[in-house]
């Protein structure tokens, strides 16, 4: 008896560990309406064909799917934010469903977003680079079934996805603004980054950053330290302290929560950081300002602004379905957050500097490189290049 | 190139000193645990369980002395909870403790969300932290006070914990119970102890050091709350403590090391040595300390017993004659 309530609770403390995983549940396929829902939806698309020129689109329903669970700091939290503002203004309907931490699980994966595919939702608003397979699988299924994907880079060219639209970033590009702050901020001609994990999208981060700071001074010395965890605030501020204590006046996180650690670290030590994937400064003003003293600028892919702005064009039928769009600094997707706090802190020549850039940027005069794509050994020359 | 300079400064011993904290707590966490007999692998869970409680209470009632007064209850309830079913429940240890870090994981997740609306971190909130101290008169000691001096309160407690953990195993009645408990429970039983109850207050007393070192990560070293920001600590103290063969002193030894090695490969990186490699520089440390130890064991337990021999020949040559 006593083994059995214990099996009882131990299978209850898993479950619940897992719920807390993914808050909302999957809701699973209405069995019997599903056929009902396609003849339905037949109907109603030989309708849409007899009368082409409708073209208003009603939303009712809008899921929003993360490959991962929101509060990663960064990407889903701002689309997840973009949803809620577009399904409050529009008076729909909204689901967030989280498909777990992140770490890729096609086969559930796509079982998952078939369901959703067949759940009775007009939209679908999904990205990440790890739900890139999915997205492929899937939206070819559900033709009439469309996909807003953010953060993704899509291959369109082997997959024929005419009910898909994607975007995504260039944080190379914010990152090249991060480092163009950095460069023009500090005095020792030493500044520090602390990445994540080793995988491209971080290593993007860091390149940008480091032509940046180049592109200011090319003498500059950029420390390069990662701490192959996105948690780990207490190893990144280690690293970040390592860094301070070797020269560096101005650092510049890409670690998603652990950036915390740096931002502390410059707090204690007196230096400044750049923020990243979000509005850093607005953040702790909240809570605490002595480290939104020392955050000069933050940088981010705008991915609020992208989600929101797809949407509008959606509605207004005039989104590009069926392609890719990459944005940067040009038109504002990614790139130097601009608000009261960027005013205060940052002188005006600085300002001016960084306004210069976004322009050459936005002209192709500057073309900030990429390390997608790079072979190891270039990633290394670069890190190499700036010691 | 000059980066032996890094190491061979007082700033680099101040920092081995601040990253093994937490290191020293967990591995006498795990050592009161196993003196009991118990192999306690909720240690890192515990720490985490504490450090989110501390910062939600103190940013919640702004009362540090509640926060951690609350943390280190959640600790200790922590561990009597997983003594509830190992010990009173007789579930297997491995399986508990696996259902209760999974537990954990998913909980601290929740409950931040619930409380911050935040799955990330509790950098939205205003939470409080325990400062650092300066030490009279060492301070004014040229390269030692550097080393020593400044520390955050919770670095103290930690070296002070090692020497009440020692006084407790080894000068205390329940430090006796607790070991006799640990090396034969039938036996204790025997004559009277009840080894239930003792396991439980070890596990509790377990608890309570773990306690201790979340909250130093998220109210000492730094003030803010990261899900999962203990990044497998606790299993590092659990290694430290089976390196210092349940020895209050070689638990503190082994943890220095440890954060030895990690100071060290955080200055390597920072001096763009291939980060690869750094990465690895603390767990090559602690498997190369096991075999050295292991083999100097097996060394002395060698002529141990061939000076056993020895006596046995004399004594039978003695006989003989």
């Amino acid at each position: 008896m006593k083994k059995k309530v214990l099996l009882f609770l131990m299978a209850l403390t898993m479950v619940i560990s897992l719920a807390a995983c993914g808050k909302k549940e999957e809701p699973a396929a209405p069995e019997a309406g599903t056929e009902g829902a396609a003849q339905e939806k037949e109907a109603a698309e030989a309708e849409e064909d007899t009368a082409q020129a409708e073209e208003k689109v009603e939303i009712k329903k809008i899921v929003t799917v993360l490959p991962n669970v929101r509060g990663d700091g960064g990407t889903h939290d701002l689309a997840c934010r973009a949803s809620e503002s577009i399904a409050e203004s529009i008076g729909a309907e909204l689901d967030i469903v989280e498909l777990g931490t992140a770490v890729t699980d096609s086969a559930k994966w796509e079982a998952a977003m078939c369901d959703l595919c067949e759940a009775g939702y007009d939209l679908i608003i999904t990205g990440g680079s790890l739900m890139k397979d999915t997205i492929q699988t899937v939206a070819p299924m559900y033709p009439e079934m469309p996909f807003i994907c953010y953060d993704v880079l899509l291959d369109f060219d082997t997959t024929d996805m005419e009910n898909v639209y994607s975007m995504d970033f260039y944080q190379n590009e914010a990152a090249y603004m991060a480092g163009i702050i950095a460069a023009n901020m500090t005095e020792s001609n030493y500044v520090g980054f602390v990445g994540a994990t080793k995988i491209p999208v971080i290593y993007d981060f860091m390149v940008g950053f480091i032509a940046g700071a180049q592109e200011v001074n090319p003498d500059i010395k950029v420390a390069v330290a990662f701490t192959n965890d996105f948690n780990d605030a207490t190893l990144a501020k280690e690293l970040a302290l390592a860094q301070i204590t070797d020269g560096a006046d101005v650092l510049y996180p890409a670690c998603g929560n652990a950036a915390a650690g740096v931002y502390e670290a410059a707090r204690d030590r007196e230096v400044y950081a750049v923020g990243n994937d979000q509005d850093v400064a607005a953040k702790y003003a909240q809570s605490d300002e002595s480290i939104q003293k020392v955050i000069l600028a933050s940088v981010m892919k705008k991915v609020d602004n992208a989600v929101s702005s797809a949407y509008e064009r959606y509605a207004a039928g005039e989104l590009p379905f069926g392609t890719q769009e990459t944005v940067g600094v040009a038109i504002d997707g990614a790139g130097v957050v601009k608000n009261d706090y960027y005013e205060e802190q940052l002188p005006d020549e600085v300002k001016k500097t960084v306004e210069e850039y976004e322009q050459k940027i936005k002209d192709g005069a500057v073309k900030v490189p990429t390390a997608l794509g790079m072979e190891p050994e270039e990633i290394d020359e670069v890190i190499n290049s700036a010691q | 190139m000059g980066f032996l300079g890094n190491f061979l400064t007082a700033g680099f011993f101040y920092t081995v000193i601040r990253v093994s904290t937490p290191l020293i707590f967990a591995s006498l966490s795990s050592l009161i645990a196993r003196k009991a007999g118990v192999t306690n692998i909720t240690i890192d869970s515990t720490m985490l369980m504490s450090a989110l409680t501390g910062v939600l209470v103190s940013a919640f009632t702004q009362n540090l002395f509640l926060a951690l007064v609350c943390g280190m209850a959640v600790g200790v309830a922590m561990g009597i909870f997983m003594g509830y079913f190992h010990i009173l429940m007789k579930t297997n240890m491995i399986l508990t403790g696996v259902a209760i870090n999974t537990f954990t994981n998913g909980a601290t997740v929740m409950i931040l969300y619930a409380f911050t609306g935040d799955k990330g971190s509790s950098s939205m909130i205003k939470s409080l932290g325990v400062p650092g101290v300066e030490l009279p008169l060492i301070k004014d000691i040229p390269v030692l006070g550097e080393i020593l001096s400044g520390h955050n309160i919770f670095t103290y407690v930690a070296f002070l914990l090692v020497i009440v953990a020692w006084f407790l195993m080894y000068r205390t009645p329940l430090g006796l119970r607790i070991r006799a408990v640990g090396e034969n429970g039938s036996a204790a039983k025997s004559v009277g102890e009840n080894p239930t109850k003792i396991k439980l207050i070890a596990l509790g007393l377990s608890g309570f050091f773990a306690s201790l070192g979340g909250m130093y990560l998220s109210m000492g070293n730094m003030q803010v709350f990261i899900v999962n920001m203990t990044s497998s600590r606790g299993f590092i103290g659990v290694a430290a403590d089976a390196m210092g063969r349940g020895n209050p002193a070689g638990a503190l030894l082994a943890s220095l090391l440890f954060g030895f090695a990690n100071a060290v490969a955080n200055v390597l990186q920072i001096n763009s040595f291939s980060t690869d490699v750094v990465m690895a520089i603390p767990y090559v440390v602690s498997i190369v300390g096991i075999i050295l130890y292991s083999m100097r064991e097996k060394s002395k337990k060698d002529s141990r017993i061939k000076r056993a021999i020895a006596e046995a020949e004399k004594n039978a040559g003695a006989e003989m004659v």
